[in-house]
C-alpha cells in the first residue's frame, strides 16, 4: 500500500474540520502544518485537539500525531466505527462545531451513531442545536438517511458556563441518494424556537412579539415556539436566543438566528434574527449557506450519477471545500448560472458526478 | 356624544373615590372638602365632587352600580380603559394612554396548533416535517342517526361489492369458463366468505368433497395423477434452480401436509417401562402389575377380575 502516496498536504488552521472529515471519508492520510505558527499562541487550540480526540472516539484505527510545538498534524484516518460514545467539549466552542463534522462522517459508519455531547449548546460562532436539529438533520433526509436520526437536547447551556447535553443518533446508510433539487419554490412558512435559560422567561415572549412584528407581514403562517427550560436543565449561565427557519413550498429551508449579547435588548436581538433571516431569503436557493458544504460533500459521495442543486453564491469556506474535494475525490462541480437569460439572478446551479461512495464498514445484521 | 362624556365623568369620579378610599377616613373627608379649591385636576372634576359630597359623606361607598346603575352595560368598556392603565396617577392624565396587547388568534389552542408544535419540537427528525393533515377531532358523541348513516353505508358498499368483486370475481376474466367450472368457483368463494374454507382455497375444497363422491378407482386414480402432476413440479423446480429443501413447504399443496407428525419413537424397546440415560424408568403402575397386583380389591375386583364364566366350566 503506498501509504504516502496518497498523503495530501495543507497549511494553515482555517477549514480545520472539512479537511479532516474529507480525510477520513476518503481514506487519505492528511497533513496540515503551519497551524497558526505566526501567533502569539502557536499551534492547535484546545478545542481542536478536542475534536481530534472526538475523531479518534467515533473512528477505529485512525492514527493522530502531533507536533511538538502542536503546529503540524498528520491523520492516518482508519474506519469509521460509530456506536455509543459521549464527549466532553471545552467551553471555548459551541457542540456545534463539533457535531458538524461527526454529522457529516456518521450515515457511513460501522455502527448507528449514538453520541453524547457535552458543553456550550448555543453560541454566536456556530450553528446552535435547535438550528441542527430543524435544518441540518433535515438537509440529510433529502438523501435517504431519516430513518432514527435524531437529535435530542437534554439540557441547554449558554456560554460561557456551559453544562448543556445533546445526544446525537444516526443510522447507517449503505449509499445515499442522488439529489436534484433545482426548484427553490416560494416560502411557506416560517417556524422559530426561541429559548431563554436562566433569566426571565419574558424575554422568550418578547423576542417572539418582535420578530412576529417584522415577519407578519410577509406571511401569515409562522408559529415561534417559546421553548423554556428550567432548573438543571437550563445550564450554568444565563442567556436566550431565537432561532427561525423558513420552509418554502419544495422544502427548501433558510435559516437564521441570533444569540444575546450583554447589554442588549431581546426585541434587538430578535430584529437581528428576523432581518437575517429575511437576507438568507433574499439570498435565495434551495440551501442557505451555512449548510452549502454538507450538501455539497453529499453530492459527492452519491451514487454514480449526476446530481444537481440550486444555491446561491459560494462563501469563501464552500470555495476552499471545492477545492480540497478536488484534491481528496478528484471530483470537480460544474457551476452555471441558473437562469443563463436573467442577469440580475445571481443563483447558482451546481452539478457533479457521484464517485458512488459504499459504505463499507456498515456491518450487516 | 354628550352622553359619552357624561359617562365619563360618572368613570372619573369612581377612580377618584377609589384612590381616596385608600386615605384615613378622618383625613379623606377633610381632603375631599378642600380638594376643591386647591386642585390640579381638571374642571370636570370639581363639579362632580360636591355632588358626590353631598350624596354620600355619610354613607359607604358602595360601588358604580348605586351611581349609575342605568348604565351599568355601558360602563363596561370604559372600565377596561382603567384597567389596563397600571400606572397610580392621583390625577388623570388629559390625553388617554389605552395599552393593549396582541390579540391570540381565535385558532390558536386547538388541538391542530398544539400536534403541530409537538411535531415541531420532537426530537426526532422524520417527524419535524410531517404535516398535520387530517386532524381528528373529538368525535367522542356518536349521534344515533350518524350511526344509522354509517350502517345504510355499509349496507350499500357490502351491496355492491357483492355483486362485482367478492362472488363474481371470476366472471370478469376471459378464460371462458364452463358453466360447472364458474359453479364451482362460485361455490368455493361462498366457502372463502363465510369462513369455512381458507382464502384461496375454497375451490379446491369443493372439489375434493365432490372427488370423494366418486367411486374407489376414480377417487384413488385422481389422487395419484395429483401426485404425479406434483412430483413433476418439483422436479421442473429443481431444473430450473428454483428449488431448495429450506421451501419444501412451498412447493406442496395445503392439503398433503397435517399437523406436524409427532417423531416417532426410535430405539428398541422393552415389555415394560422406557429406558433413558442409562436407567429403566418403570411407573408405579407397572411395577403393581408385575407383582402380581398386591394391592388388588379382593372379591369382586373390577378390571381384570376373574372372568365368572367361561364355556366348559361347571362343576365337572
Amino acid at each position: 500500500m503506498a501509504q504516502t502516496a496518497g498523503l495530501i498536504q495543507f497549511s494553515g488552521h482555517q477549514h480545520f474540520r472539512h479537511r479532516l472529515v474529507l480525510s477520513i471519508l476518503s481514506g487519505k492520510p492528511v497533513r496540515i502544518d503551519k497551524i497558526r505558527s505566526d501567533d502569539k499562541n502557536p499551534g492547535l487550540r484546545d478545542f481542536e485537539i478536542s475534536l481530534l480526540r472526538l475523531l479518534e472516539k467515533v473512528t477505529n484505527g485512525t492514527v493522530i500525531e502531533i507536533s511538538v510545538t502542536g503546529t503540524a498534524i498528520l491523520l492516518k484516518p482508519g474506519i469509521i466505527a460509530g456506536g455509543a460514545l459521549t464527549h466532553d467539549c471545552p467551553l471555548s466552542r459551541s457542540v456545534g462545531y463539533f457535531l458538524e463534522p461527526v454529522v457529516m462522517l456518521a450515515p457511513f459508519a460501522k455502527k448507528p451513531l449514538q453520541l453524547t455531547v457535552r458543553g456550550i449548546t448555543t453560541d454566536e460562532h456556530d450553528l446552535s442545536v435547535d438550528l441542527l436539529r430543524t435544518v441540518t438533520l433535515p438537509h440529510l433526509q433529502l438523501f435517504g438517511i431519516s430513518d432514527g436520526l435524531e437529535l435530542r437536547i437534554k439540557r441547554r447551556g449558554a456560554s460561557p458556563g456551559g453544562g448543556g447535553e445533546v445526544q446525537f443518533l444516526c443510522p447507517v446508510v449503505k449509499q445515499v441518494k442522488t439529489l436534484n433539487f433545482v426548484e427553490p419554490g416560494k416560502i411557506k412558512r416560517i417556524r422559530g424556537i426561541s429559548h431563554a435559560v436562566r433569566v426571565n422567561p419574558q424575554f422568550s415572549n418578547r423576542m417572539i412579539e418582535a420578530a412576529r412584528s417584522v415577519l407578519n407581514r410577509y406571511i401569515p403562517d409562522i408559529y415561534l415556539y417559546s421553548d423554556v427550560y428550567k432548573g438543571e436543565e437550563s445550564g450554568k449561565s444565563p442567556g436566550y436566543a431565537l432561532s427561525l427557519l423558513a420552509e418554502s413550498t419544495t422544502s427548501a429551508l433558510h435559516c437564521s438566528e441570533a444569540v444575546s449579547q450583554p447589554g442588549v435588548a431581546p426585541e434587538d436581538i430578535a430584529l437581528q434574527a428576523s432581518r437575517a433571516l429575511l437576507s438568507e431569503i433574499k439570498a435565495g436557493g434551495c440551501v442557505d449557506r451555512q449548510h452549502q458544504s454538507l450538501i455539497l460533500l453529499m453530492m459527492v459521495l452519491g451514487s454514480e450519477d449526476v446530481g444537481r442543486c440550486r444555491m446561491g453564491e459560494p462563501t469563501a469556506r464552500t470555495i476552499q471545500f471545492l477545492r480540497d474535494v478536488h484534491s481528496f475525490f478528484g471530483t470537480s462541480f460544474k457551476i452555471v448560472s441558473a437562469e443563463p437569460l436573467d442577469k440580475e439572478c445571481v443563483q447558482l446551479l451546481y452539478s457533479c458526478y457521484g464517485i458512488g461512495y459504499i459504505n463499507a464498514n456498515r456491518t450487516l445484521a | 356624544m354628550s352622553s359619552d362624556q357624561h359617562l365619563l365623568q360618572i368613570l372619573n369620579a369612581h377612580g377618584q373615590d377609589f384612590l381616596n378610599s385608600f386615605a384615613l377616613p378622618a383625613s379623606a373627608l377633610g381632603t375631599k372638602r378642600k380638594s376643591t379649591e386647591g386642585s390640579s385636576r381638571p374642571a370636570k372634576v370639581p363639579k362632580l365632587q360636591p355632588e358626590s359630597d353631598d350624596d354620600e359623606e355619610e354613607e359607604e361607598w358602595t360601588g358604580i352600580q348605586a351611581e349609575s346603575s342605568e348604565s351599568g352595560d355601558e360602563s363596561e368598556p370604559g372600565s377596561d380603559f382603567e384597567q389596563e392603565d397600571d400606572e397610580f396617577t392621583s390625577a388623570p392624565s388629559s390625553s388617554k394612554v389605552v395599552v393593549f396587547s396582541e390579540v391570540r388568534r381565535p385558532g390558536n389552542s386547538d388541538l391542530q396548533s398544539l400536534a403541530q408544535k409537538k411535531a415541531f419540537m420532537s426530537s426526532k427528525v422524520s417527524k419535524l416535517r410531517d404535516e398535520v393533515s387530517g386532524q381528528k377531532l373529538d368525535s367522542s358523541t356518536p349521534d344515533d342517526d350518524e350511526e344509522e348513516k354509517t350502517n345504510i353505508q355499509n349496507d350499500a358498499l357490502l351491496h355492491r361489492l357483492v355483486h362485482t368483486k367478492l362472488l363474481s370475481g371470476s366472471l370478469n376474466e376471459d378464460l371462458n369458463m364452463t358453466p360447472a367450472q364458474r359453479k364451482k368457483a362460485l361455490a368455493g368463494r361462498v366457502l372463502e366468505i363465510s369462513g369455512q374454507a381458507k382464502l384461496g382455497k375454497g375451490e379446491k375444497s369443493v372439489r375434493e368433497q365432490e372427488r370423494n363422491k366418486a367411486g374407489k378407482r376414480v377417487r384413488e386414480g385422481m389422487v395419484d395423477k395429483q401426485k404425479e402432476r406434483h412430483k413433476q413440479h418439483v422436479e421442473e423446480a429443481k431444473n430450473l434452480g428454483n428449488y431448495h429443501p429450506t421451501i419444501k413447504k412451498l412447493f406442496e399443496s395445503t392439503g398433503t401436509s397435517n399437523a406436524p407428525r409427532r417423531n416417532r419413537e426410535r430405539g428398541l424397546k422393552m415389555g415394560v417401562g422406557k429406558f433413558s440415560g442409562g436407567m429403566l424408568k418403570l411407573s408405579n403402575e407397572e411395577i403393581t402389575r408385575a407383582q402380581g397386583g398386591a394391592t388388588s380389591t379382593r372379591g369382586r375386583g373390577r378390571g381384570r377380575g376373574r372372568g365368572h364364566g367361561g364355556n366348559s366350566r361347571g362343576r365337572h
